[in-house]
């Protein structure tokens, strides 16, 4: 099946703020080239590690990121090597560039000479703070980004007194602007015209808080963090109940409608701990709302007794919004990811052979949307790039 | 400026922030939003009916957490369960360049509005399907939020204290991500249009989302069989340290303070008065600092703790330490200098709602306008308009299908007050 992307090049300079945009371009089958410094990308040396081999080939950080692409080293300090980058921009449709602000025309590879290589280039700069402003030659985190950016304030524990924010783990800062970039370059090629676009890191963090804005924007007042569920102005009742099993649930009650409300009574019924939410009197949504907490203690008593995978499949065939709160090992063998070919191999060659890798979670019906091809090794593309031709 | 999607229409019929977000995303790039939605199920987006609302009065077009996923858009009121009402959706196919929806799977398919029978309409069509799980495998009738999709992907269980309960994540992020990953969903599809004049469909679950969003953790537990546990805000895989959020003087003020390069370590000890850790060369690498997390981390937060924490940003990010104040949102909106600078909140008035801030968007496109730039639109405020310049209803006809209550509208405030 071909490939929604297979008609594009991209050109990204290594960095760990480009990389999941690259990666959305190259699952898509775009020929993406992955312009590395003399010594290879930054995040060749993040961890994870594969199976503990501590090396510039071992990364499972880069090779998450970097599937499908090829890699050129390119010595952008030199002549030749600026050269080379021109050359290869000439036939690009895309160029992701993580570089700090000012980083490429401080190397004389300005905004001109890149339009003069190729006008219909569309320029995706992404940088911690934006090209310009007070904080643009700031330095960010995926920490700091969601620190500034709202989402930790959000996060935490309001039982556990002198607790602090908790970000959220898996680079997601990183994916929130990433994803951003990769939206505005394909809105740009739409209009068939070379673009530059500066991208703030920060702003596409600050601009991802759902409901804290219009709530502070309307009333004045701003969400604080509470365990296990949406930050709020006022208190609200628990979500999140433990299980038998010791795991947890995810057991959110919004919009509730009149059949889910008694399909979830006449379940704990069944098992006789409905206690007196049997009441008709709860179809009334001002009692709902009042009584919250002890609904929601009778809910958690209930969960207690069963597991987590008996309260989420039970729940979803009463039409509840409920889910088991899964660890990431549990999607390996899930049953429903299986069905929908979320996890696919990837041929390492000797001796590694084929690798279990998670494919992507688009699923086109003309076409495809997945990876292909482990990530490259340093330079595995460097001759056929430098020498200005095209790789495969 | 024109926006880069000028002339791109789309036939919106998503909903909530995970769906409508992404449609929202397509109007700040210069698309042309039709939102087909009635005042009651199926058709009706509950969001309208969320707060908070203006002067604190509930109404269909008084909230303000719609207004802000619906800025820029146009809503066309019809009522889907009529017969007539899916004539005239369908008669709307021809002129539209995608088709958006968010519906539990199988209501499209009832109503006749398949990617099938829309693409024998209108064959190079960009259609979105957009649920919680998808529209096929075993889970593909489960329902799903922001939370459930989060708690089923992990990305709720590795966000949290070590040892305790998870933490959360404290508002819908797969909301927002399935937004985003929607609105690239239906780009690709259009680019894909563009090079080989050929249409799409995408079933996208929200849940797989959020699966794909674990980062590195996947080939984590694929390849190394790790079980991946949180370490409140210290980094997974060790890639910076010190990595944490620390005290600061005031109630409730952190400050995130991230370290990798062994200048940046060289800087903090310094800004810290830590000469003895700066001279320690067991410190200086980052495998040396892990092992001696516990013991860095104490001594930032002695000295964090007596400091006001945005003075501390800026001293430390002066020095070339990345740093930032934890920010609730009155600081992004009155104490943050670049958000201001580069305009993060855009002001529009709306009779109803009156001025308000918005949300903009995180890039500025040379040769494009792009971002927020008209507010939401009220139930049925364009109903008429696009009736009659798409597909050339006379007068006499809206009128009929008004009284027939197959569509509805509001142009007057006292019609957007009624309802």
């Amino acid at each position: 099946m071909s490939r929604t992307l297979e008609h594009l090049t991209v050109v990204e300079l290594a960095g760990p703020r480009t990389e999941w945009c690259g990666k959305l371009f190259s699952q898509a089958g775009a020929r993406v080239v992955l312009v590395e410094p003399p010594g290879g990308a930054e995040t060749r040396r993040y961890g994870p590690w594969f199976q503990g081999r501590r090396d510039g080939e071992s990364s499972l950080h880069f090779w998450h990121y970097n599937t499908d692409k090829e890699s050129a080293v390119l010595d952008l300090t030199a002549g030749d090597g600026r050269e080379a980058f021109l050359r290869l921009l000439g036939e690009a449709d895309v160029l992701l560039d993580g570089s700090e602000a000012g980083g490429l025309e401080g190397l004389g590879l300005t905004r001109e000479a890149i339009g003069e290589a190729n006008d219909r280039l569309v320029h995706v700069a992404l940088t911690p703070f934006g090209q310009e402003g007070p904080m643009a030659s700031w330095l960010g985190s995926d920490l700091v980004h969601q620190a500034l950016g709202g989402q930790m304030m959000m996060n935490g524990y309001d039982d556990m007194p002198e607790s602090p924010p908790v970000n959220g783990q898996g680079n997601q800062a990183g994916h929130m602007a990433g994803s951003w970039a990769f939206i505005a370059a394909l809105a740009a090629l739409q209009a068939g015209k070379g673009s530059f676009i500066d991208l703030s890191v920060h702003d596409a963090s600050a601009g991802m808080t759902e409901n804290a804005l219009p709530q502070f924007d309307y009333t004045g007042k701003v969400v604080t963090r509470r365990t296990g569920r949406h930050a709020s102005v006022a208190p609200t009742p628990a979500w999140q109940h433990r299980a038998a099993d010791g795991r947890y649930i995810n057991a959110q009650l919004v919009n509730v409608s009149p059949r889910a409300w008694e399909g979830l009574v006449s379940w704990l019924d069944e098992h006789g701990m409905a206690e007196d939410l049997t009441d008709p009197k709860y179809f009334v949504p001002e009692i709902f709302r009042e009584e919250a907490d002890h609904i929601s203690d009778v809910i958690g008593k209930f969960v207690a007794t069963k597991t987590a995978d008996e309260i989420f499949h039970g729940a979803q065939a009463r039409a509840l919004i409920f889910s088991a709160i899964l660890n990431p090992e549990d999607l390996l063998d899930d049953p429903h990811l299986a069905a929908r070919d979320f996890w696919i191999e990837l041929d390492h060659g000797e001796p590694e052979g084929m690798l279990r890798y998670a494919g992507s979670a688009f699923v086109a019906q003309n076409s495809e949307v997945r990876p292909r091809r482990r990530a490259p090794r340093l330079d595995e593309h460097g001759d056929a790039v430098r020498g200005g031709g095209a790789d495969g | 400026m024109p926006g880069p999607l000028d002339g791109i229409r789309v036939l919106d019929f998503t909903r909530h922030l995970a769906g409508a977000g992404s449609t929202r995303i397509l109007a700040t790039l210069g698309a042309e939003i039709l939102r087909i939605e009635w005042p009651h199920p199926p058709a009706l987006d509950f969001l309208r009916l969320s707060g908070p609302h203006a002067d604190g009065r509930p109404g269909m077009n008084r909230g303000g957490f719609f207004a802000q996923v619906n800025v820029g858009k146009k809503s066309v009121a019809i009522d889907m369960s009529t017969e007539a009402g899916k004539d005239i959706a369908r008669e709307l196919i021809p002129h539209c360049d995608v088709l958006a929806e968010s519906f539990s799977p199988g209501v499209m398919k009832r109503w006749g509005l398949d990617y099938e029978a829309v693409r024998a309409i209108r064959p190079d069509i960009i259609y979105l399907s957009a649920s919680g799980f998808g529209q096929t495998g075993p889970y593909a009738g489960y329902r799903s939020v922001g939370p459930t999709a989060q708690a089923y992907s992990g990305l709720t269980a590795t966000s949290g204290l070590p040892d305790r309960e998870p933490a959360g994540w404290g508002f819908s992020y797969m909301d927002h991500m399935g937004a985003v990953m929607n609105a690239a969903a239906i780009l690709m599809g259009l680019e894909r249009r563009r090079a080989t004049g050929e249409g799409e469909f995408f079933d996208a679950g929200q849940s797989q989302h959020g699966c794909a969003l674990l980062g590195p953790m996947l080939l984590d537990v694929s390849l190394n069989g790790a079980q991946v546990r949180p370490k409140g805000n210290r980094d997974l895989y060790g890639n910076f340290c010190p990595n944490s959020a620390y005290r600061c003087r005031g109630e409730d003020s952190w400050l995130a303070i991230s370290v990798r390069e062994p200048s940046e370590w060289a800087a903090l000890c310094k800004v810290i008065d830590a000469d003895d850790l700066a001279a320690r060369p067991d410190l200086v690498t980052l495998a040396g600092r892990l092992a001696h997390e516990d013991e860095i981390d104490a001594r930032v937060e002695a000295w964090t703790r007596s400091r006001d924490a945005r003075e501390t940003m800026v001293v430390l990010q002066e020095a070339g330490v990345p740093a930032g104040v934890a920010q609730t949102v009155e600081d992004k909106v009155h104490r943050d200098p670049q958000l201001a600078f580069r305009g993060l909140y855009t002001k529009l008035d709306d009779p109803v709602l009156g001025e308000r801030r918005y949300e903009d968007i995180p890039v500025t496109m040379s040769g494009f306008d792009v971002g927020v730039s008209s507010p939401s639109p009220w139930l049925g405020a364009d109903t008429r308009d696009v009736l009659r310049d798409l597909l050339g209803y006379p007068e006499e006809r809206l009128e009929q299908l008004k009284a027939d209550a197959i569509i509805d509208d509001a142009i007057t405030l006292e019609e957007a007050e009624a309802v």
